[in-house]
């Protein structure tokens, strides 16, 4: 599987980013000089303004318009390659199957890495900015500026952690929502057979709820942040032209420069206000980048099968160990709820195990539970997820698992869009048969008493007799299909 | 429904209170009234100083901008904020209708949309329809005042002329016309990129169902591929849509152009009142800025509308009664080539059975109301099952699915599902070998535990008539037998969908398919 590292994320996008950044900050400065120069010829009835008002709105266009433009192309290439690699992701999962929002929301915000590397940009030009205000306005009006931006930062660090925190309690909730709201369409029917419709539609709309109090907070926290830096320039700006003002009156200084000084604090405070807008979005940038951070690859695996070595999947659980080769047949045995489906999780590697070791085997498993869905598309896609096989092979498999009704006879019948329209029994037996096509060695069989009748059941436990080679775990209360070799119980 | 009175129905459907509405409107008004004050002033005060000598004047202007600077982000934050709850009120009354219409799908409608679509839309576009306050109707309302203010400005400098203010006020609005039309012509652009959206959420939905099993089989080319085109598809669908907006930026370019050029070059001898004119000709541009966003918000709006309202469950209700007397009638069912009419009385218990595949589940569905047979009809004591009232019929016949899956949460919570409870469940669930306390937040029970708390839940409104489907798989033998003997204890006529020797052995009478 082809894994992008996440640092590959970061590279072209924050080097344009950083790049337009830079220009737009430069355009704007230009701007501002520009401003301050045509308004000083207007005011002193110099013809020159016009052009230089023109000038001055060229530079604010292209900075604006321009630089808006560039990184949403660039944003939207980086949530390109993000979304290129959810597989990945996808397949080590098994709690909480079908919320995909994280996932999603987090490529979205890579997608925001430019922006975010802009506004850094933007910021380390200011320096420039108050060498400005400083040669223009004097020493006064520079330490006006420094003493305010000063007392911000310590309030943006403050904030930007805030946001971290509210980020997270938001994240959650959305989560929550998210779920449930998947239980509420996986159950539809369920709970319109109850007359629990109601029920349902206040539960969300309380999680709802939730959802967007966590939101609020954060807004408000945003918004507190934005206001501090709001204010302080809105003061700044005042207090400069207040000088500025003062030292026209008494002749010290022109026009021009006492413009210049005005303008360019604001340019000053806007970098600063951009920052600091930016800043909680780059908090959750990097927590993007942190979701697309892959755990190490695992070295191969030694054998074809896994391994348990006093491995215990729940809490309280005796510990188990076991080696599976050619030919074995498990069972694993126990009363429901006594944690045999959490035990065989854990040795596919699908859930960290509360203690023990397992060792990851090479050799293609077959998991087969009630639970497990197919995907919407035709049978043969998914009979054969790989692509790879003829239609002979197929409807051999088929026939093995005694799935050869004349529904069964066009492989290219189309499932539902959630992979519905095969009953519990015949999903249990296509399953099988999809192993069958994929040459799997390993059948990981959780629980499936009660889903087939009696011929099916015996047609199975005929084909697996028949495979001397394959090995075989299944998880069951009273009713295995195999013969077992060995045996394990799982008590609570 | 055209997008007007579309737009009208999601307004009525989460409608916040006319004073939150108004109070945010004059608040975001008054802050960017603010906000273009500040500037203009500062601007002003220091080409006054540089012309008039008197410092009466200066300390005037002086206090007034620093009224402004001080007022100016405490007022923009109270917008932002009363914008951002007008919002939330209404996306979460959305969001419960939504469920609503979710829960009352028939089998089919059900059937037609993938759930990541769904989630997708009852998540995702009911958020952006927040956006109609915060995104469009605000600052459209706010960009269109500040044209008016702007004009009034232009009109009241000493030397401007009627003629040249309606020129200006002519220019822009006819930019922001322009930019209106380019908008309406973006439309398709932004249903697609909309749809790819959604078409992304669904896959990478179901890829993450099926995702571990096909990883440990190896064999996962399929999903992957199919991934990786859904990723494509969004990305060509966001970068056709950036270039069909490149229009836009044309406009706004000749748009400030002119009104900047008019403002800078109409206005009146007098110096300072030019420099007043052409600040704001030049604030033009952040308003049409603004203008061209609330419209962009407008567009995402109304596909977001549209599908949203593709949501809608398309059966009519119902409103007769429960009947009295419970005994019910298939007529005429069609199945596997012969015909089915069958009788079940008060208080029978039938078995269903067949081999897999054989349509039990269907059947029982068909029973239980939730899908119109494909031939032949029910009747419930002599009235037709699709006349009667869906909340009656689900007081009196309650029907359980194979694999139930709403089971997180408290045991109170996931058993009462808000319905008035008239059987005691807690000994019920002791019954069958559950014992939890009502307050035992149920985290992920095991398929075998679902199972039983699946058929407690339905007993405990102490239906007339209880529907289940499968209900002893992932069952072991003692447990079924428990299970049984909970069925024994009730009165109400039960009918199962199964192949367990057990439960068949147990049943009174049979259907066989």
């Amino acid at each position: 599987m082809n894994l992008v590292r996440p640092h590959a994320f970061s590279g072209v996008a924050a080097r344009s980013g950083r790049l337009i950044g830079s220009i737009s900050a430069l355009l704007s400065g230009l701007c501002a000089l520009l401003l301050a120069e045509a308004v000083n010829a207007f005011a002193n009835e110099r013809a020159s303004g016009l052009s230089y008002a023109l000038g001055a709105w060229f530079s604010k266009y292209c900075s604006t318009v321009l630089a808006t433009r560039i990184l949403i192309r660039t944003g939207t290439s980086e949530r390109a390659r993000a979304r290129a690699t959810f597989f990945g992701f996808l397949s080590a999962r098994s709690r909480a199957r079908g919320y995909t929002g994280n996932l999603l929301a987090d490529a979205d915000q890579l997608g925001l890495v430019p922006l975010v590397q802009s506004s850094y940009a933007h910021l380390r030009l200011a320096p420039v900015s108050f060498l400005v205000v400083f040669l223009t306005g004097g020493w006064l009006s520079a330490a006006i500026a420094a003493v305010l931006i000063t007392i911000s930062i310590p309030l943006y660090i403050k904030a930007g952690r805030q946001a971290e925190t509210l980020g997270d309690e938001y994240e959650i909730a959305q989560a929550d929502l998210e779920l449930r709201e998947l239980q509420v369409l996986e159950s539809g029917q369920e709970l319109r057979g109850l007359g629990a419709g109601a029920f349902a539609c206040e539960e969300v709309a309380a999680l709802s709820e939730r959802e967007h109090l966590s939101a609020m907070k954060a807004v408000r926290a945003a918004l507190g942040s934005s206001l501090i830096t709001e204010f302080l320039s809105g003061v700044g700006i005042g207090l400069v032209a207040m000088v500025s003002g003062f030292a026209l009156l008494g002749a010290r200084t022109t026009l021009l420069r006492a413009l210049l000084a005005v303008l360019f604090t604001n340019e000053l405070f806007g970098s600063v206000r951009r920052f600091g807008s930016e800043f909680h979005q780059s908090q959750e940038v990097e927590r993007a980048l942190k979701t697309f951070t892959l755990p190490a690859a695992k070295t191969a695996p030694l054998d074809l099968f896994p391994r348990a070595l006093n491995v215990v999947a729940l809490p309280g659980q005796q510990p188990i160990s076991f080696e599976l080769s050619a030919g074995s047949r498990l069972l694993v045995k126990g009363p429901s709820g006594a944690g045999k489906s959490t035990f065989l999780e854990a040795l596919l590697g699908l859930r960290e195990p509360v203690a023990g070791t397992v060792f990851a085997g090479s050799a293609p498993i077959a998991y087969i539970t009630p639970h497990e869905v197919l995907f919407a598309g035709s049978l043969r896609e998914n009979l054969d997820p790989s692509a790879q096989h003829g239609d002979l092979t197929l409807h051999e498999a088929l026939r093995s698992v005694g799935l050869s009704t004349s529904r069964f006879g066009s492989l290219d019948v189309n499932l539902g869009p959630n992979g519905e329209g095969l009953s519990s029994g015949e999903l249990v037996r296509f399953l099988i048969a999809r192993g069958i096509v994929a040459q799997a060695t390993l059948y990981v069989i959780d629980d499936v008493t009660g889903l087939l009748d009696a011929r099916s059941r015996k047609e199975i436990s005929r084909y697996f007799k028949s495979r001397v080679n394959l090995c075989v775990v299944e998880a069951t209360i009273d009713q295995p299909l195999i013969s077992p070799t060995a045996i394990i119980e799982v008590h609570e | 429904m055209n997008s007007q009175s579309a737009l009208l129905k999601w307004l009525r459907l989460g409608r916040p209170s006319m004073r939150l509405i108004l109070s945010a409107i004059v608040r975001s008004s008054i802050s960017s009234s603010a906000a273009l004050g500040l500037f203009i002033a500062a601007i002003a005060l220091l080409v006054q100083s540089s012309h008039q000598v008197t410092l009466r004047s200066i300390a005037i202007l002086l206090i007034a901008i620093e009224l402004v600077a001080f007022v100016r982000s405490p007022l923009r934050f109270i917008d932002r904020l009363s914008a951002h709850r007008l919002g939330f009120a209404a996306v979460q009354e959305w969001r419960r209708t939504m469920t609503q219409w979710i829960v009352n799908w028939d089998d089919l409608q059900a059937s037609e949309l993938g759930h990541g679509d769904v989630l997708d839309r009852a998540l995702a576009d009911t958020e952006e329809l927040q956006n109609l306050w915060l995104k469009v109707l605000l600052p459209g309302l706010n960009a269109i005042t500040m044209l008016f203010l702007s004009a009034l400005v232009l009109l009241l400098l000493p030397g401007s002329t009627w003629l040249g203010v309606l020129f200006y006020f002519a220019i822009v609005s006819s930019g922001a016309i322009v930019l209106a039309i380019g908008r309406t012509s973006l439309s398709a652009a932004e249903g697609e990129v909309r749809e790819a959206r959604g078409h992304l959420r669904n896959v990478t939905t179901e890829a993450s169902r099926v995702a571990p099993a096909l990883h440990l089989l190896k064999s996962q080319k399929v999903i992957v591929s199919r991934l990786a085109h859904a990723a494509t598809w969004l990305q060509v669908s966001e970068r056709r849509y950036e270039r069909a907006t490149r229009i836009q930026s044309w406009t706004l370019l000749l748009t400030s152009f002119g009104s900047l050029y008019i403002t800078a070059h109409r206005f009146s001898p007098a110096s300072l009142w030019q420099v007043v004119a052409m600040l704001v000709g030049l604030g033009t541009f952040d308003l049409l800025w603004q203008w061209q966003g609330a419209l962009a918000s407008a567009l995402a709006l109304k596909a977001a509308m549209a599908r949203l309202e593709a949501l809608e469950p398309v059966t009519s209700e119902a409103s007769g009664p429960f009947p009295r007397d419970a005994d019910m009638y298939l007529h005429d069912y069609w199945v596997n080539g012969a015909v089915q009419n069958c009788r079940v009385s008060m208080g029978a218990r039938v078995a269903i059975t067949g081999p897999s595949g054989a349509g039990k589940s269907t059947l029982l569905r068909v029973l239980a109301g939730m899908v119109a047979p494909s031939s032949g009809y029910v009747t419930i004591g002599g009235v037709p099952l699709g006349t009667v009232n869906q909340e009656a019929l689900r007081e009196f016949l309650t029907y359980v699915p194979t694999e139930s899956r709403y089971v997180t949460g408290y045991v109170s919570d996931v058993v009462e599902l808000g319905r008035d409870i008239t059987r005691d469940y807690e000994a019920d669930l002791q019954m069958v070998g559950l014992n939890w306390a009502t307050n035992f937040d149920l985290v992920n029970p095991s398929r075998g535990e679902r199972a039983r708390l699946a058929v407690v839940r339905a007993l405990s409104t102490t239906p007339a008539i209880v529907l289940l489907d499968e209900p002893t798989s992932g069952l072991g033998e003692v447990e079924t037998r428990k299970l049984l003997a909970l069925l024994d204890g009730v009165e109400a006529t039960v009918i199962i969908a199964t192949h367990d020797p057990q439960v068949m052995k147990w049943c009174t009478e049979r259907i066989a398919l």
